[in-house]
């Protein structure tokens, strides 16, 4: 649900073009949809203009339209962007050392404790558990959003993030 | 546990170090945008204005949607009942003008509404009964009963809700109780002219049970105020009744002078041999009996001048009622002498 302030600037936008409260609309929802787009993509450069061209065409359409949840509509237009990232680049044989997380993961290896096992353990999981824990701790969202966000039901959504942690500690113990 | 994950919130491998503002002045300088914000502020004119579109979206809107509905029902209904209003029992509109003379009353709030609104349907049931008696057709007889059946409920409640109002000691209930009076005197004679039309004997029956109704009600309206003057000494009942009281005892003289001159009539006939000797001795001796009482009458009219003078209202209503009662029951028995008569019987 949409509070006051968030439909007041839904307003302004829609009807005025505020392009300000635009910007301050996005300062609330930018985190997670940045991180949603780093982890989909390959290179910091291509999230960085993912997020340019979401953020556009999300212009285009709170000012044409009203939204009844502005994350939903973020994400939605953010997953095509990403879609159309890798239709665009299916010909292209990306090389392994664009992958950010990959550089990453190797620096972070240098050191084994119990912190460097549960960034492995968390690069390890499938995308949309990853996704989920990362909405989850990260971002602070509520199960119910992270469910609606991903097309599940909240009781799968809270399972799959319960198991994910669980297999992590136990990772971390069978290390100590 | 819950820590250690938390820890990785800025890590670069899973999104973090993000600067939202870095970010926008990229996007705003692509796509033209404003790069500094940082001067908006929503203030309370900017909520005032979400809240009057809210509540012209929330509220206006549906509210004109449900006064268009409400104005095509409403509209519709008002058509119906429009032309219902010249129908007459049997017709497929009666209905739509019986229920919405109901819905009428159960809206008066008060006993002189209802008594107004009751006098104002029975004069319409009136005026369907002589449209029923003016176009002969099929089924006129069950029509018509269901007309003066109307009639007479009509004019009954009428007479219940002006008792009440008397009984209530309310302020208008003289002025009603005039006004239903005067317009239930109008019925008789409309009643008196619908039956001179009436094609078929039990049409005639039908309108000659109204004409008790109206008799009964006017005698009942008329003890009313008598009552009422007795305990108000008002001078609107005062004045009604004494011109109403005048025109009844001119009546009763003009009755008793029209009677005397049928008699006179039939009399001349035995006289001149023309009835039948199997009936003289009854048309004498009931001759004989009318005379007797018309003789009494102008005792009684004189007593209810002089009573009428000193303003002995009720003396006066039970002579006036017991008159018209005597010129009735002779009314009758002249009127089958003449049958016979003119049917040879």
């Amino acid at each position: 649900m949409l509070d006051v302030q968030e439909k007041s600037l839904l307003f302004k936008i829609r009807v005025l073009k505020d392009q300000k409260a635009f910007a301050v609309l996005l300062s609330k929802h930018s985190s997670a949809l940045q991180r949603f787009l780093k982890m989909k993509l390959p290179k910091i450069e291509d999230a960085e203009d993912a997020f340019s061209v979401t953020l556009y065409r999300f212009w285009n359409y709170l000012t044409a339209s009203e939204v009844e949840s502005v994350s939903g509509l973020l994400f939605t237009i953010a997953r095509s962007v990403v879609a159309e990232f890798y239709r665009s680049r299916k010909t292209e044989n990306i090389p392994l050392e664009d992958y950010e997380v990959a550089a990453v993961d190797e620096r972070l290896n240098e050191k084994i404790d119990a912190q460097t096992i549960v960034n492995k353990e968390l690069k390890n999981l499938d995308d949309e558990t990853k996704e989920m824990i990362v909405m989850r701790y990260f971002e602070g969202w509520k199960i119910k959003d992270i469910a609606k966000h991903l097309g599940k039901s909240e009781n799968s959504t809270r399972v799959a993030i319960h198991r994910a942690v669980k297999k992590i500690r136990l990772n971390i113990k069978k290390c100590e | 546990m819950v820590k250690l994950i938390k820890n990785l919130k800025d890590d670069p491998a899973f999104g973090g170090d993000f600067d939202f503002k870095k970010s926008w002045n990229k996007f705003a300088d692509q796509y033209g945008f404003e790069k500094d914000y940082s001067d908006f502020k929503l203030t309370w004119h900017d909520y005032f204005n979400y809240f009057t579109h809210i509540s012209s979206k929330t509220i206006l809107r549906p509210a004109g949607a449900v006064l268009s509905a409400f104005i095509i029902i409403f509209g519709s209904w008002i058509a119906t009942v429009n032309a219902s209003f010249g129908s007459v029992p049997g017709d497929l509109l009666y209905p739509v003008k019986l229920v919405s003379e109901r819905m009428q009353i159960t809206l008066a709030a008060t006993d002189e509404q209802k008594a107004r609104l009751h006098t104002e349907f029975a004069g319409r049931r009136l005026k369907e009964v002589m449209e029923i008696a003016a176009t002969p057709q099929v089924g006129n007889e069950v029509r018509m009963q269901a007309a003066v059946d109307g009639f007479k409920q009509e004019v009954a409640s009428a007479n219940v809700a002006v008792e009440s109002m008397a009984a209530n000691s309310s302020q208008n209930a003289d002025s009603v109780a005039i006004m239903v009076d005067q317009q239930v005197e109008s019925y008789m004679t409309t009643l008196a002219e619908a039956q001179e039309s009436s094609v078929s004997d039990s049409q005639g029956e039908t309108l000659a049970e109204a004409q008790v109704t109206v008799s009964e009600t006017d005698a009942s309206l008329t003890e009313t105020l008598v009552t009422s003057h007795e305990e108000n000494q008002a001078e609107s009942t005062g004045t009604y009744l004494q011109a109403s009281f005048q025109k009844d005892l001119k009546n009763i003289d003009a009755e008793k002078i029209v009677l005397e001159g049928r008699m006179d009539r039939i009399k001349n006939l035995i006289s001149l041999g023309k009835i039948s000797t199997a009936n003289v001795a009854q048309y004498q001796t009931n001759i004989q009996t009318i005379t007797g009482q018309l003789k009494s009458f102008e005792d009684n009219l004189v007593e209810a001048r002089n009573l009428f003078a000193a303003g002995g209202w009720r003396r006066v209503q039970e002579i006036v009622t017991d008159l018209k009662n005597k010129l009735s029951v002779a009314d009758e028995l002249v009127a089958s002498m003449e049958i016979q008569i003119s049917t040879g019987e």
